[in-house]
């Protein structure tokens, strides 16, 4: 029996030495992949019968790997704040040379006004006032239309992030019960549950997650509030898509499993992830923003109205900024939307026909408007009352984030620097959670990651057994050849 | 007698070498046939009767014995249905015609019908699950299929929950209702019907009060985009109360006699049976409410309709079916057999023993018991002939035979020598 069981034995020390050589390639090829972890053959020995790979390890710390995707999350959510931020930033207030801010445009007009209000029958200067009024509405126009495509790209974000969502349980599904049967079946199974890793990893990118294992390896996702993602089945996650943003839409709320988990109506909110940012910037940043704008708006129509002066008690009526309406709207109360319907009053704009007297004179709504009744030259009673009322304090929505009480200058100063802080402060999150980030990811690659060196010493090793085995064959080969020769 | 004798001895001698020769080419023919067992030639002196002045040479018998309990080495494969014993049981398979015979040849694969066979054609044969053979009949033994199974549904019966309720909710008016609908929290559990469908379950757990949970079961079919409304009542609705004190620590409340008396919260909610299903029950007796966030687990008995993925086939040779979607069941119990005195079994074609008269009866059982021994999966248990062992055979034998030849040279000479006395 001897000679056959030796040669028996060096034939399984090839065949166990192949499969961990192909290991320590697997390893090697994997040693640049984030996701991959690294494998180790578990030998087994047989009572008199050599040596055998029982199963395929895998280095791999759970709790290391959870911390790492709730970092993933947290990361994910800021870094979408941020760059909403940066853009919305970057477009309204970003750039103080090209003073393309609204407060920059009140000051110029503030200015251009005391101007005018020096040489009052200088129709130029009057002219000049009527272009600041037009930049001033153009920029309240623009920042508006851009608050607004913000909050759309936020909301078709959101509705690619929940596509991609669905996308990965339909994958997690199938890897999921691949690797069901093959912890059932024993065989290896290491390189799904890397995918696996892998995929909620992504997950965890766009929502923040928690999972529970079950038997044989399976595993279930709930999201960090609690709400079923993945068990059994996967769960509908849905959003329906709002195309148009205006000032007073709302956006649709994402609903997994039947439960509201974003927005104001959350019944159980999600707590971290791209979707909690972009929906963040949709349904608060954006929209605090947008009110700043309107109550700014607000404050110019109101600011600029003309008062009846023939003391037969008609109302009060919008002057030099006007908007689709003619009445003054409530004082401290955002009016949705106004920022972008605000305009200058086409009969004070002489490229419309109107006359841009009208803003010493008065009268833009009739004779009984007209505050220079005399129709003296130099009347400056009206321009030093809109200088005034420029630079008086006057009452602010609270709802709108900024200074409560303030003059519309520094009002609208105070809604740039609200914008200003929250970008830096997203900023400074963001880079918090990205350097958290790193060190989960660092920390999990000591865990699971290949060391090329450790590999190639086990290449060495491998080697060094493999060709004892082969020489002992060759040892039995050379003895059973001598007996051979006996038979003559 | 004399020299006459002396040639027919020679003779014999010749003709048991040969024998021994013919063993050891069959050795050496199977060295590596999986589950061969060497055979070895003995040899058993003839004494003629005689006196002490007469020798009468006798002659040699020769006697085949066979080293059926005698194992060999394992290796292993890559086949899962590749299978050796450690032990000293026997594998029972059939011919065709149905014959029952032992064998430790191993290396089954399914035919074209999906039964095991190994390498001379013999199908392994075991009992089905549940019904396990014992003692010395082979009734009810079965081939092993591995393609033909089916996962029946299990409808689920049982769910165990664990989990928490979030303490510090805030407390709701009452059950979901329109318009608002608001609940606390709410979860799904996938269960089965009778005929494998999935049947969803939302789970909605109403912090009412303090310590007081109202837990309803919706069916999902019911639902209107897996939310409210839902077009008919709760399957079943329960308060749970929690106990906060020293004494439950978060834990469900236990009734306490008092004063003042305490009522037990409920344990469990039942979805009723249905014409297509049976009565669920929900297990929340693992249920918490402590100062952490709300998490729900569930773990549901039952599974759907599904074929066959793979099979398995463990130590205690219970062959299991793993089905595509994840579940396995068990299908087979392969059953191990002996004889008391298995060296004398009547060897057939192909690896194969039979039982004869002088091996004894079939004594069967379950991998593992009486000295059976259990499976090895992957694995093949090789002959037992060794090379060097039957070359040094074959050199004996040899070497015999030349010495028997020559001893009948020397009567033959020796008769000539008589012959030509005469002349």
């Amino acid at each position: 029996m001897s000679l056959t069981v030796a040669l028996n034995t060096a034939k399984q020390s090839l065949s166990a030495n192949g499969v961990q050589t192909a290991i320590v390639s697997r390893n090697n090829a994997g040693a640049n992949d984030a996701t991959y972890s690294r494998k180790s053959a578990l030998l087994v020995t047989q009572p008199g019968g050599g040596v055998y790979v029982a199963s395929i390890g895998r280095a791999a710390d759970s709790a290391v790997f959870r911390h790492m995707l709730g970092a993933n999350s947290s990361s994910a959510g800021q870094s979408a704040i941020l760059s909403s931020l940066e853009k919305l930033s970057g477009a309204t207030v970003d750039d103080p040379q090209n003073d393309q801010s609204v407060s920059a445009k009140i000051s110029a007009l503030l200015s251009t006004l005391e101007q005018y209000s020096a040489s009052p029958d200088d129709t130029t200067l009057a002219q000049n006032v009527v272009t600041k009024a037009l930049a001033t509405v153009d920029a309240l126009n623009s920042d508006t239309n851009t608050v607004q495509e913000m909050r759309g790209q936020a909301d078709a974000d959101m509705a690619t992030s929940v596509s991609t969502i669905n996308t990965l349980l339909q994958k997690f599904q199938e890897v999921n019960a691949t690797i069901v049967k093959g912890t059932i079946a024993g065989s290896d199974i290491t390189d799904f549950l890397d995918t696996r890793d892998g995929i909620l990893t992504s997950l965890s990118e766009q929502l923040g997650i928690r999972t529970a294992n079950g038997p044989n390896n399976s595993m279930s996702i709930y999201t960090d509030s609690g709400v079923t993602l993945f068990d059994i089945v996967p769960r509908s996650v849905t959003f329906a898509a709002t195309q148009n943003y205006t000032a007073t839409t709302t956006g649709n709320a994402v609903i997994i499993d039947g439960v509201p988990v974003t927005g104001a109506n959350a019944v159980m909110p999600l707590q971290s992830g791209k979707l909690v940012g972009l929906s963040t910037v949709r349904d608060q940043l954006a929209t605090t923003y947008q009110s700043q704008l309107d109550e700014v708006a607000r404050g110019l129509i109101s600011i600029f109205s003309e008062a009846d002066q023939s003391a037969s008690a008609l109302p009060t009526l919008t002057g030099l900024f006007t908007y689709t309406g003619t009445t003054i709207p409530a004082s401290a109360t955002i009016v949705p939307g106004l920022a972008g319907t605000i305009k200058v009053n086409a009969a004070v704009d002489p490229a419309q026909g109107g006359n841009s007297m009208r803003i010493r004179d008065g009268g833009i709504n009739g004779v009984a408007y007209v505050y220079n009744t005399t129709g003296a030259a130099g009347f400056t009673g009206r321009i030093s009352q809109l200088v005034n009322l420029m630079t008086t304090q006057s009452s602010f929505d609270p709802a709108a984030g900024a200074s409560t009480s303030a003059s519309i200058i520094n009002f609208a100063t105070s809604s740039t620097s609200w914008l200003e802080a929250k970008r830096s402060s997203a900023s400074a999150d963001s880079d918090y959670q990205s350097t958290l980030l790193d060190r989960s990811n660092q920390a999990l690659s000591n865990v699971r990651g290949v060391n090329t060196d450790d590999e190639m010493a086990k290449m060495l090793e491998l080697e060094r057994s493999y060709s004892a085995s082969a020489k002992l064959i060759a040892t039995v080969d050379q003895m059973l050849q001598s007996l051979l020769a006996a038979v003559r | 007698m004399g020299l006459y004798g002396v040639m027919r001895t020679s003779v014999s001698g010749m003709s048991a070498q040969t024998n021994k020769l013919s063993t050891v080419a069959d050795n050496i023919a199977n060295v590596n046939t999986v589950g061969y067992k060497r055979a070895e030639t003995e040899f058993m002196s003839l004494i003629m009767p005689g006196t002490n002045g007469a020798y009468n040479s006798g002659s040699v018998a020769s006697n085949v014995r066979r080293f059926i309990t005698d194992p060999g080495s394992t290796t292993f494969t890559t086949s899962k249905t590749d299978l050796a014993l450690n032990g000293n049981g026997y594998f029972l398979v059939s011919d065709t015609a149905g014959n029952i015979m032992l064998t430790r040849a191993g290396s089954f694969v399914p035919d074209a019908n999906g039964d095991l066979v190994n390498t001379a054609g013999y199908y392994l044969m075991a009992a089905p699950a549940g019904s396990p053979i014992s003692g010395s009949s082979t009734a009810g033994l079965v081939r092993v299929n591995v393609t033909q199974m089916t996962q029946q549904a299990t409808a689920s019966t049982t769910g165990t929950v664990s989990g928490n309720l979030d303490v510090n909710a805030p407390i709701l008016a009452g059950p979901p209702t329109a318009p608002a609908y608001a609940y606390t929290s709410k979860s799904s559990i996938v269960t089965y019907d009778y005929v494998g469908r999935q049947v969803t379950l939302d789970v909605y757990a109403t912090k009412t009060g303090t310590d007081k949970w109202l837990i309803q079961v919706y069916d999902n079919a019911a639902s209107t985009n897996n939310g409210f409304p839902y077009s008919s009542g709760p399957l079943d609705s329960n308060t749970f109360t929690f106990d906060t004190t020293a004494a439950g620590q978060g834990k469900l409340t236990l009734a306490s006699a008092g004063p003042p008396p305490v009522p037990a919260s409920p344990t469990s909610l039942t979805a009723p049976a249905t014409a297509n299903a049976p009565a669920f029950n929900l297990d929340l007796s693992q249920l918490t409410q402590v100062n952490a966030s709300y998490s729900f687990l569930p773990k549901v008995d039952g599974n759907a309709v599904s074929q066959i993925d793979s099979i398995d086939i463990d130590k205690m040779g219970v062959v299991s079916a793993i089905f595509q979607n994840g579940t396995k069941q068990n299908v087979y119990q392969i059953e191990l057999a002996t004889v008391p005195s298995p060296d004398n079994l009547d060897p057939r074609v192909g690896n194969a023993y039979s039982v004869s008269l002088a091996s004894g009866s079939l004594q069967i059982g379950n991998p593992g018991s009486s000295g059976l021994g259990t499976i090895q999966s992957n694995a093949l248990e090789q002959s037992n002939a060794d090379l060097g062992n039957e070359l040094t055979s074959m050199i004996e034998a040899q070497r015999g035979f030349t010495a028997n030849s020559k001893v009948f040279q020397t009567g033959d000479d020796l008769l000539e020598v008589l012959v030509n006395l005469k002349r």
